[in-house]
């Protein structure tokens, strides 16, 4: 069995998402900030006729976050739970498919929110883990 | 086009975007001067932008159920019209955190408008 990912760059950076969880690789796009909302979700873009939330990894991986009126050049739309969210990123390549003995506990990477990695054309790159992530940065309301 | 099809914004411009407000729900807008209610809720600064130079205005928002909203808004107020199929709701994970924009529109060589949400900001 294997598994696809998404390998994608931020800076210099190169971490994978799920491709099952990838809707959508747009070019660079405008995205409207939000006074008041976390720096991992700093504002939106609009999406196929609805605002969709901008997930920002920067500030996750202590790379700073994504100033108003900048963008990158490439955009990773997914979707994760119930929720669509926006990832901008300066680089994406095509869709790997890797064994899943591949799939390993992160030992060379760390990421919050990237327990496992992989490694492509011999480098780690650390998984992310969206559900979990999003989880973290909107908890479900209680019940 | 019919006129339900629009929405009619108060809006004040902050630096990056337009903050608005549904018009039909602003009952007064008073000069500041004269305005002897509570401390209002600042416009501008909610939408982190400094004040701009110019009059400084309460506009009074109804919200059912509740008392009034006091929203405090300097420089220029003008009306823009959108349509409602461009009001793009803020999605969920983004609306637990920020509580005081209900829908963006964005339009090309606009500045982006954030539509105050006056029902869930708190009174």
């Amino acid at each position: 069995m294997s598994v696809g990912v998404v390998p994608a760059k931020l800076h210099d950076v190169w971490f994978v998402v799920p491709a099952s969880a990838v809707q959508e690789i747009l070019g660079e796009q405008r995205w409207v900030p939000i006074a008041g909302a976390p720096a991992e979700m700093p504002g939106v873009i609009a999406w196929r006729g609805r605002a969709v939330a901008v997930l920002d990894l920067g500030p996750l991986s202590g790379m700073g976050g994504l100033p108003p009126g900048e963008s990158r050049r490439r955009t990773i739309v997914v979707h994760v739970d119930d929720a669509t969210l926006a990832l901008p990123v300066d680089g994406v390549r095509e869709v790997q498919e890797v064994p899943d003995e591949a799939v390993r506990k992160a030992q060379l990477t760390r990421l919050r929110h990237a327990a496992m990695e992989v490694e492509l054309d011999g480098v780690p790159m650390p998984i992310i883990e969206l559900g979990e992530l999003l989880r973290t940065l909107a908890p479900a309301p209680a019940a | 086009m019919s006129a339900d099809d629009d929405l009619t914004l108060m809006v004040v411009h902050a630096t990056d975007c337009d903050v608005g407000v549904d018009a039909a729900r602003v009952q007064e807008v008073i000069p500041l001067e004269r305005w002897t209610g509570e401390a209002a809720l600042d416009l501008v600064q909610l939408a982190g932008a400094a004040a701009a130079e110019g009059a400084v205005r309460i506009l009074v928002v109804a919200r059912p159920g509740r008392e009034p909203l006091a929203a405090l808004v300097s420089g220029v107020v003008s009306l823009r019209h959108v349509a409602r199929a461009e009001l793009l709701a803020v999605p969920a994970p983004l609306a637990a955190h920020v509580r005081w924009v209900s829908h963006v529109v964005v339009s090309d060589g606009k500045p982006p408008l954030l539509v105050l949400d006056a029902e869930r900001l708190a009174a």
